[in-house]
């Protein structure tokens, strides 16, 4: 089977200290017709083999099960998307969890499966990943969804925190900053002194956690404190 | 040439479909049942007649229990243990631990199942 892109072969690289996972991974793999060939590498080897092959894999299958601690895997998983640009990374994985998820997500890996999960579906993963899309088994899918419902959660929760904290002038005097005003505008506009404009605006950072208009106005946008207005920046 | 029956009793699936592929290939190997409890590798063992079986083992140093009941009933059967993510493997032939591998391999694997005695089951 010819690579559609290079016209040269489509290869599989297995990263695994498996030799049994291996073999019968790429050589069912290859039965498949996905790919013309395989080589299976150890853990660490990476780096040593990048230098000596000749072929660029078309997709890098990460066993991590065979890496020391998820911190190798992320970084393995980096160096390959960094190394091999064109290559789609899938990690294979015993279990999922929403930080070895994520963090492989983050790394670069594009596909993310698990040993209990039958072969046709890494075979639809590997046919999706070579196609360019994205693909997780539904377990692992449902690890993602949580953790993201974990995070909007928390960004919410922030949300009503910084709400509650910031005074309704803080929260006035803000929105005439992210619409454009300066301060002696925005003193005019209120009618107070430019020096308690000065004064909400500096309680606002130290609520928010910032140091400058500009950085004010984005948490506070990020945060959906403040409704967006103005296209131009913010000085 | 009578073909040897294998039993494969491996937890993870993904190895044990691309491992059923392979071995499916081999002229000398067939795959009878593909297990996930060691009750049923017992049943199976003798309803499906097999010469050999493919089972994951939690430690190196000792046989699994089930191995025990297993050359009990069937003193001629060769049994493949695999221990660990590096798959280090045992080859236990007629309850004796004859082979011990670092990380088996595919091409080290199938030599040891179409060595397995076949003439246990006296089959026509």
């Amino acid at each position: 089977m010819l690579d559609e892109q290079s016209g040269s072969g489509c290869h599989l690289l297995i990263v695994s200290n498996n030799r049994l996972l291996a073999e019968a991974i790429g050589s069912a793999l290859c039965d498949e017709s996905e790919f013309t060939d395989f080589e299976s590498i150890r853990c660490g080897e990476e780096h040593s083999h990048l230098c000596r092959t000749q072929h660029e894999p078309r997709v890098v299958i990460m066993d991590a099960c065979c890496m020391a601690s998820t911190a190798d895997l992320f970084s393995a998983t980096h160096r390959m998307t960094e190394q091999l640009p064109e290559s789609h990374i899938v990690v294979l994985a015993r279990a999922a969890d929403a930080r070895t998820v994520t963090g492989c997500i983050e790394s670069g890996a594009t596909g993310f499966i698990l040993t209990t999960q039958p072969f046709d579906e890494l075979l639809a993963t590997i046919r999706a990943v070579k196609q360019g899309h994205a693909r997780c088994s539904g377990e692992v899918v449902e690890v993602v969804l949580a953790r993201i419902r974990e995070l909007a959660g928390t960004k919410v929760e922030s949300a009503n925190n910084a709400e509650a904290q910031l005074s309704d002038r803080e929260i006035e005097v803000l929105q005439l900053v992210e619409e454009g005003l300066l301060n002696k505008e925005i003193a005019r506009r209120l009618g107070i002194a430019l020096s308690t404009v000065k004064n909400h605006l500096h309680s606002a950072f130290e609520k928010l956690e910032v140091a400058t208009r500009r950085q004010a106005v984005r948490q506070a946008l990020a945060l959906g404190v403040l409704q967006c207005h103005a296209a131009h920046a913010v000085a | 040439m009578e073909k040897i029956r294998v039993i494969l009793a491996l937890g993870s699936s993904l190895v044990r479909d691309a491992l059923h592929e392979e071995l499916q290939r081999c002229d000398r190997v067939r795959v009878v049942a593909v297990v996930s409890s060691p009750i049923e590798l017992l049943r199976r063992t003798e309803t499906d007649e097999a010469d050999a079986v493919i089972l994951e083992s939690a430690g190196e140093g000792e046989m699994p229990g089930v191995l025990t009941h297993l050359f009990a009933e069937f003193p001629r059967l060769t049994a493949v243990t695999i221990v660990g993510p590096e798959n280090r493997a045992v080859v236990y032939r007629q309850e004796i631990r004859q082979r011990a591998y670092d990380g088996l391999s595919l091409d080290e694997l199938l030599p040891e199942l179409t060595s397995a005695d076949t003439k246990y089951w006296m089959r026509e």
